[in-house]
């Protein structure tokens, strides 16, 4: 893992903060970026006085707090964008900065440039894996399902079941073929 | 009358039974989901109209959803100073919520005593919609279970916003995805004392969940309790959450398990000392402050499980922590009257004497 400042070294420091409002801020540092940024002592940079002391306590449990200025969002890649608006909601890239919240559901596809990197750094990749709502529509739900059995594959290949990956792997096919006809009939 | 309707009906007897020994590790367990209403802003623009907007059709939705019906729908603004405060203290709402309580408003169901569960909605909050479940005890898949099945309801009559690539978006972007965190609370004082907490904590970080004290604030810890949070919402399902954490919590148990036997097989009067200190203080102490009563409360809890100390009645810790909060003290033992800071500590001290003490009349 690259560290989060330089994007040079290898991050050895795993900085989490989780404050009261459920928010939460997610840093990999290597050690000479957590020293330059002060999170971390000369004593304790110490390896293995690191390792073992309750430093390591107090900065997992939030060693920066919420008046201090280590907010992910300042990794956020404004320059000469500051002024970059929304056209739905009208929220400047530069609000998004300092609330740290963005203002409707197309600012994610506004700002796909300067927030996908930032999504990445504090989740799972940027696909949705979870449950889709109940009234989304055939396509999605078809796709969903898609994406459900692809990964079912791959854990069957993995475990070397070529039986039942066979199967799932039909099942995906047959499913391909439903979804190219059903966008071929909305074209029409 | 007006004032005590919320604590009536509800939260007054927000005392779920612990019955099992175990689950005095894991105190609650909390599932919410978050969801925007598609169609509107998110709340981090929106302006007192949508807000009202949202509100009255949220208060539309639940006069028509028949599972709700058990459901108490209240506008913050309503609910007097102390019953919020109450609220926050059960992690219902949010702290920050009752600063600015116009266009905000909570659904609460009213059967806790029976079902041992607070299911709950609260409406614009930083998401139009939060909808959590807390249970006593080791419960992540009963909560999730039962927020899921409100959802269900709340999905017939509203859509939420919704990407195929993101999931369920919200303003907050740590939490688009599933919309789902999922929080334990455990008290694990023989980890702390032991310092195993320090390796827990780091693997658990790896893998995408997060330790924070459960009352103090940035690296304070009060009481020796922890909550613990999933950290990521997209990429993963919801049920891989549900399994991690429920996992998680059985692993902490055990790891609290194995610190406690360690400590017992050892020899050491520094624990004794502190568990005895705790007892004096106790006893003799005037004014207590919630915070100083955390910390001498699990030092005590403690004491007892390890069979150091004996002087005092078994108690249940959960239980009698959420006694001697403020907002309780205030509401249960004060009443109507403004009171000052050194009262409710006189009266905390009290209550832990008797709750404590064996010779106490």
């Amino acid at each position: 893992m690259i560290c989060d400042n330089c994007r040079k070294n290898e991050a050895t420091i795993h900085l989490i903060q989780l404050n009261n409002n459920g928010e939460v801020k997610k840093f990999d540092l290597c050690k000479e970026c957590a020293k330059e940024l002060a999170f971390l002592s000369d004593e304790n940079i110490n390896e293995s006085e690191f390792n073992n002391s309750t430093n390591i306590l107090a900065i997992d449990l939030g060693f920066f707090n919420e008046n201090e200025s280590f907010d992910f969002f300042n990794n956020l890649n404004s320059v000469n964008k500051e002024n970059k608006r929304c056209q739905y909601c009208n929220i400047s890239l530069s609000a998004i900065k300092k609330i740290g919240r963005v203002g409707c559901p197309k600012c994610y596809d506004e700002f796909k440039e300067e927030l996908n990197p930032l999504i990445k750094l504090i989740q799972t990749g940027i696909e949705h894996k979870g449950k889709i709502p109940i009234n989304s529509n055939r396509r999605l739900k078809i796709e969903k399902k898609i994406k459900d059995l692809k990964f079912m594959l791959e854990e069957q290949i993995i475990i070397e079941n070529f039986e039942e990956a066979a199967k799932l792997r039909d099942k995906i096919s047959s499913l391909q073929k439903k979804l190219y006809y059903s966008g071929r009939k909305l074209k029409k | 009358m007006e004032e005590n309707i919320l604590v009536n009906q509800n939260l007054k007897d927000l005392k779920f039974k612990y019955n099992n020994e175990k689950q005095q590790v894991v105190l609650n367990s909390y599932v919410s989901l978050f969801r925007n209403i598609s169609g509107y802003k998110f709340n981090s623009v929106t302006d007192k109209t949508d807000k009202e907007a949202i509100l009255n059709l949220v208060a539309d939705v639940k006069s028509k959803t028949s599972s709700l019906k058990g459901f108490n729908f209240y506008n913050l603004r309503d609910i007097p100073r102390l019953q919020r405060q109450l609220l926050i203290d059960q992690k219902v709402i949010s702290g920050s919520t009752v600063q600015k309580i116009s266009g905000k408003a909570v659904i609460i169901n009213s059967n806790l005593v029976d079902k041992n569960k607070l299911t709950a909605i609260t409406v614009n909050e930083d998401e139009h919609l939060k909808i959590e479940c807390i249970m006593p005890g080791r419960n992540i898949s009963s909560c999730y279970k039962e927020v899921l099945k409100i959802e269900k309801d709340l999905e017939k009559k509203l859509s939420f916003s919704f990407n195929k690539n993101l999931g369920y978006l919200t303003s907050n972007p740590s939490l688009i995805g599933t919309g789902l965190k999922a929080t334990i609370i455990v008290h694990v004082p023989s980890m702390v004392i032991s310092t195993r907490i320090v390796d827990f904590i780091k693997n658990l970080n790896q893998t995408g969940y997060g330790v924070s004290s459960f009352f103090g604030e940035g690296n304070e810890i009060i009481g020796n309790l922890f909550q613990i949070s999933n950290l990521i919402t997209l990429g993963k399902n919801e049920e891989s959450i549900i399994e991690e954490l429920t996992a998680i919590s059985k692993n902490i148990i055990e790891e609290e398990e194995e610190a406690k036997k360690e400590l017992k097989s050892t020899d050491n009067f520094s624990i004794e000392d502190s568990v005895y200190r705790s007892f004096g203080m106790i006893k003799y102490a005037k004014l207590l402050s919630f915070e100083e009563s955390l910390e001498l409360l699990s030092i005590l809890k403690f004491g007892i499980d390890l069979g150091i100390i004996d002087e005092i009645k078994k108690f249940d810790f959960y239980e009698l922590i959420n006694l001697i909060s403020d907002s309780n003290i205030e509401i249960n033992y004060i009443k109507n009257k403004k009171a000052t800071l050194d009262e409710i500590d006189f009266i905390r001290a009290c209550v832990i004497r008797e709750k404590l003490l064996k010779d106490y009349n």
